[in-house]
Order: C-alpha cells, then structure tokens, then sequence
C-alpha cells in the first residue's frame, strides 16, 4: 500500500514523461566550443539526454542539408553554434554559413517547417552565461511550436 | 497567338539555322526536331533537315548541349536556338564550368504570351532575341496564384506540402530534366541522405535537399514542375526561393555568366542580409 505521497509522486513522474522534450542535433564549431560536454551543459538537462552533438571544423562546414537531413530524420530542432562574426578561424567561415542558414530558414518557412526549429547562436566563449540563457531560449521555442514529426 | 505568327517565328528560326550552317561557322545548329507528333532534341547538320525543325515544343535543350559538347573534341562549336530559360541554363553552366559559351553561338528565341503563362515564366526572353519577338517581363503574381502560399501560415504550408509530397513517387523527373541537376554523384540516390527504395519519400528531406541545393541556381524554367508526373509544384516553390535571393540579395541566377552567387563568395554580410533568419531565441 502506498503512501499519499508516494503516489504522488508516481503521478508526478508519469506526468513529467508525457510532456514533449525536444531532439535537438547540435552543430558546434570545434574552435570556440571545443568541448562536447561544455555544449552539452548549455541545454537543460531532460534536452541534452536525446540531443545529439556533432563537432565541426567551422560551421562554414555546416550545409543546409544537415539541417533538413536531421528534420527528416526524426531531430526536431537543429541548433548551429560557432564563433562569433569576425572571430572566425577560417576569417569568414561562420559568415558563409550564416548566409547559407539564412537561405535555409526561408526554404524551410516556405516548405512549412517553423523556421524556429533552426536555430543560430555565434557563442563568445568567455561568457558562458548568454549562450546558456540562449540555447534556453531557443528550447523553449521548441517546446512551444511542438514535436516535428 | 495565331498560327500565323508561329509559322512565322519557324520560318524565322529556319532560316537563320541555314545560314549558321552554309557559313560554316558551327557544325551544327541544336534545337527541336518534329517526329511522328512528338519533339526531340536534335543536332542539325544539313539545310535538308531543318523542314522538321519545331520551336513551339518545351525542352531544356541546354543539359543536351553540354553533354553533346563534353563528347566531342574542343573543337566542335554549336548553335543553340534558345529560349530564355535555355540561355540561362547555359549561362549557369558556364559558371560551374560545365560548358564553354565560346563553344556555343545562342540564337535567341523570344516565347509567347501564351508560352509564358503556360511555364509560369517570369522572363520569356533571352538577353538577345533574333527569333520573335520578346513580350516583356511578366509578373507571375499577376498570374499564377503564388500569393495563395504567400498568404497562408507555416501550419498550412506544412499540411499543403506534406499532402502533395506525400504523392511523390520518386521518379526522380524533375532531377532528370533539369539541366543544372547535374551532379554526377546525386545525394538523392544515397542511403546516407534519404531513404533508398521506399516511397513517399520522408518529409521534408527530399525535396528540400534539393530545392537547397538548387536554390541559387535554377532559372526558374518550371521544367521540374511540366516533367512531374503528379503534378507536383516545384517550380512554385523554386520561384519564391528565387524571389527571395532576388529581394536580398538582388541576385538571379543565369543573368551573367560573371555574376556569382552570394551565396558561395565573400559578400560581407550586411544586416538587410539576415532578413528571414531566425537566430537562436535572441531577444
């Protein structure tokens, strides 16, 4: 028999399993965001379980067809971080691929994919805090626009 | 259009194609030939053979041109009658190298009224017209019930889209005839990018790998949406990502043959040119 609030907290759990979290693929550049478990720990905790984090060179490396191949695939939300404009290793790598993502955010509004899913953030590595209230922000877009699939 | 001006331009064509070939400029003239009710490309080497010519067909002959030209030695030059999107097609090419415009002498063919509804072209003429005459730009808005997309919102844009998607059964058509999908290894046909052997294809991946990677190509010849068996509007959706380069960028593709595309040089990057991205929940 169980207690009053050992059924509680049974239903808390249910519930809490119910509620959509996100599959994220995360682009990150390997330049100002080397570390995978540093990337990881911008997203909330239930997100960064089924995210999946791929490292790049540069995002200029980042081709349109990365996002919408992880959309097919089941992802629902695509998240590009890389250095921020002007501080690329590669000079303008996160410029092209800014222009690209762009085009690609237009296509997919267009295809009728919430241009929400895709999501861009040119991290400064020394100020943790934005990218991580960001990245938050851009979850909680997510969450309100619902699965992909 | 009456009959009689299209036996006008025919003649016309003919006998400018004549005259390339007694000159002896070219050693062929590249255009439609008419057979037993159907059109072909077809390379005209003799005076002879042009009775049979047709230039009221719709054929992107500009794919045949490279191929032709790729075959022979270097030094084989043809003359193309071209319509506005052919000259295109040639021009972006010629930009990825694909063919040689020195090889190629573009006799301009201007398209109809009629023509140009009938493609939902925006620019029914070459840069040069000797064959007709041109009718102007058209504005496809006007037309062409594009707007109707414009006006509805994401969540009825996916449930248009994934309703005509879902009749797709990758026949790959619409890769096949146009001339600029001519990537030699396609991502279409890979495992690793779509799923091989099952129809309908997943959304959106398919057709959106390629409309991205078409995007700063095509022309806008709506040859995709005529070769698609279930009438599938890609040439719709291509045009407003044409529209959209052309309002950020004020880039069209197949304009020059010198002009690149914005999106693969160094172009700085200006605000007005983030307009449509959504960055990450920024406030």
């Amino acid at each position: 028999m169980k207690t009053e609030d050992e059924t509680k907290e049974t239903r808390a759990s249910e519930i809490e399993t119910d509620v959509f979290q996100p599959r994220v693929a995360v682009f990150h550049c390997r330049w100002c965001l080397p570390d995978e478990e540093n990337v990881r720990s911008f997203l909330p905790a239930e997100v960064a379980k089924r995210a999946s984090f791929m490292k790049l060179n540069c995002t200029g490396r980042m081709e349109a067809e990365f996002a919408v191949k992880a959309l097919g695939a089941g992802y629902d939300g695509v998240l590009v971080l890389g250095c921020q404009i002007g501080e690329c290793h590669y000079r303008t790598g996160n410029e092209q691929a800014w222009k690209r993502l762009a085009l690609l955010s237009n296509i997919l509004a267009l295809a009728g994919v919430y241009p929400e899913r895709l999501g861009v953030h040119w991290a400064d590595p020394f100020d943790e805090g934005t990218t991580k209230r960001i990245v938050n922000s851009y979850i909680d877009g997510l969450l309100a626009i619902g699965p992909f699939k | 259009m009456t009959e009689e001006v299209r036996d006008n331009r025919e003649e016309q064509a003919r006998e400018i194609a004549g005259r390339l070939l007694t000159e002896g400029n070219v050693d062929g003239v590249l255009a439609l030939l008419h057979v037993m009710d159907h059109v072909v490309p077809h390379l005209f080497t003799s005076r002879e053979e042009l009775a049979h010519l047709n230039i009221s067909g719709h054929y992107p002959v500009a794919g045949v041109a490279e191929r032709l030209l790729r075959r022979w030695d270097n030094n084989g030059r043809i003359a193309v009658i071209a319509r506005g999107c052919d000259e295109r097609h040639l021009i972006e090419l010629a930009k990825k190298k694909s063919v040689n415009l020195d090889r190629i002498k573009i006799v301009g063919l201007a398209c109809t009224v009629d023509e140009a509804k009938d493609c939902h072209c925006v620019r029914p003429f070459p840069t040069e017209v000797e064959v007709g005459r041109s009718v102007g730009k058209v504005d496809y808005l006007d037309h062409f019930a594009l707007g109707e997309l414009i006006r509805m919102d994401i969540a009825e844009r996916r449930k248009f889209w994934t309703q005509i998607f879902d009749r797709c059964i990758k026949c790959y058509g619409c890769r096949n005839v146009c001339p600029l999908c001519n990537c030699e290894d396609c991502r279409l046909e890979e495992a690793r990018w779509v799923r091989v052997g099952e129809i309908p294809p997943e959304y959106p991946s398919f057709h959106l790998i390629r409309a991205v990677h078409l995007a700063d190509k095509c022309v806008g010849c709506f040859a995709c949406e005529r070769a698609c068996p279930m009438g599938i509007p890609l040439g719709k959706l291509h045009q407003l990502i044409r529209d959209y380069l052309q309002s950020v960028y004020g880039y069209e593709a197949g304009r020059d043959p010198d002009e690149r595309s914005p999106i693969q040089i160094d172009v700085g990057i200006g605000p007005d040119v983030l307009q449509g991205l959504r960055r990450g929940g920024e406030d």
